[in-house]
């Protein structure tokens, strides 16, 4: 378990004085800012089930930052609201084909697709995309993901930042060249795992 | 402690230089190109290359899927062209075929524990320094020994700069 793992190393290289709950809390803080982040790592995908004149949705629990996103097996454009606007000014009732998602002044984790679903999709059921035909007229979310445990080659990194924030922190083992030297050594070491992507 | 130092700086370098490939046998599904990467094999860090007999598919960037087609998700074709990673954990494997075939996914695995054994250390000789510099660098933080952990480190940049990195400082941990 990579999160064990993780944690067990952040209590080897503090020699013992990390706090365990400070330092589980923090590690899901950096498992959730690698979506976050640029360099894809982590990643997903699930069906999200359209309804005949739905225009929103929610993401999958999971998801952290949406990465592509398909209807029906054609990929749609992320877009704004002053896009769906000038397309059409009754976009959210607009029946039709999804080509457009937006986030922009959505609830949070919610997509708003346009045009609007003109049917329903076909049951997707605990079908998942992998290795799997695709349930027609559906929505395919392609995203990166939060989760328990990162790879086994990010383990090392993530106990540096998890150890770098636990070294910030106000406690009774607070150093703060402690934890800019761990910042110094995630540059350092996420630098070569960069180069691998 | 060490075995778990050497453990975890191992992997970060055999991904960084792709020191421990590893080949197999994949056999895709027909009419679907999206494919987890641990259910090809268990040990992948990151997929390398594709191979459908004794033709390589095409490396393309998962951004580019959708400016070289953009219904490349249902796109039929008569053989696989190009593979795309998305992320370390999703393989596309496209156009989508009407019938299953195997093709050859050569991948950098991650490095087993070593258990003590100097065996249990894949890293090739030449590249032992990089590695030694990497684990006295984290070593030292154990100690907080940061005036000594110059060097190791100082090692380490030289390396990376050689490699065509202009800012080490700069560079973010995930990013």
């Amino acid at each position: 378990m990579a999160k064990a793992d993780v944690l067990q190393l952040v209590s080897d290289l503090s020699a013992g004085l990390a706090d365990q709950t400070a330092a589980s809390a923090f590690y899901n803080d950096v498992v959730y800012e690698m979506g976050l982040g640029r360099s894809v790592s982590l990643t997903g995908a699930a069906f999200v089930q359209a309804t005949k004149s739905a225009g929103q949705y929610s993401f999958p629990v999971t998801a952290v930052r949406p990465l592509l996103l398909f209807y029906d097996e054609t990929s749609m454009h992320p877009s704004d609201t002053k896009e769906a606007e000038a397309y059409d000014k009754e976009w959210r009732a607009t029946l039709g084909e999804p080509r457009v998602w937006l986030v922009e002044h959505e609830t949070n984790r919610v997509f708003t697709v346009l045009p609007v679903p003109r049917r329903s999709g076909a049951a997707v059921g605990a079908t998942t995309p992998f290795g799997a035909a695709l349930p027609e007229a559906n929505f395919l979310v392609v995203y990166t993901e939060n989760r328990a445990d990162v790879h086994a080659f990010e383990e090392l990194i993530v106990a540096l930042q998890v150890l770098g924030r636990e070294f910030d922190r106000e406690s009774d083992h607070t150093d703060h060249t402690a934890a800019q030297y761990c910042t110094m050594l995630v540059g350092l070491l996420g630098a070569m795992l960069a180069t691998k992507k | 402690m060490l075995n778990r130092l050497i453990d975890q700086c191992q992997r970060v370098l055999n991904c960084n230089q792709r020191l421990v490939l590893k080949t197999v046998d994949f056999t895709t599904t027909a009419r679907c190109v999206l494919y987890q990467s641990s259910l090809i094999a268990p040990d992948i860090a990151r997929v390398e290359m594709v191979r459908h007999n004794v033709r390589n598919l095409f490396d393309v960037p998962w951004e580019s899927l959708v400016h070289q087609d953009r219904l490349w998700l249902k796109a039929r074709g008569q053989r696989a062209d190009y593979f795309s990673r998305i992320g370390n954990d999703i393989l596309v494997i496209a156009p989508a075929l009407a019938m299953p075939i195997t093709v050859q996914v050569v991948y950098t695995a991650v490095t087993p524990a070593p258990t003590g054994v100097p065996a249990d250390v894949l890293i090739p000789d030449e590249n032992v320094p990089m590695l030694r510099d990497m684990i006295e660098a984290v070593a030292l933080l154990r100690s907080r020994k940061f005036a000594e952990a110059e060097n190791p480190v100082t090692r380490i940049k030289s390396m990376l700069t050689s490699m065509g990195y202009e800012s080490i400082e700069g560079t973010s941990g995930q990013g």
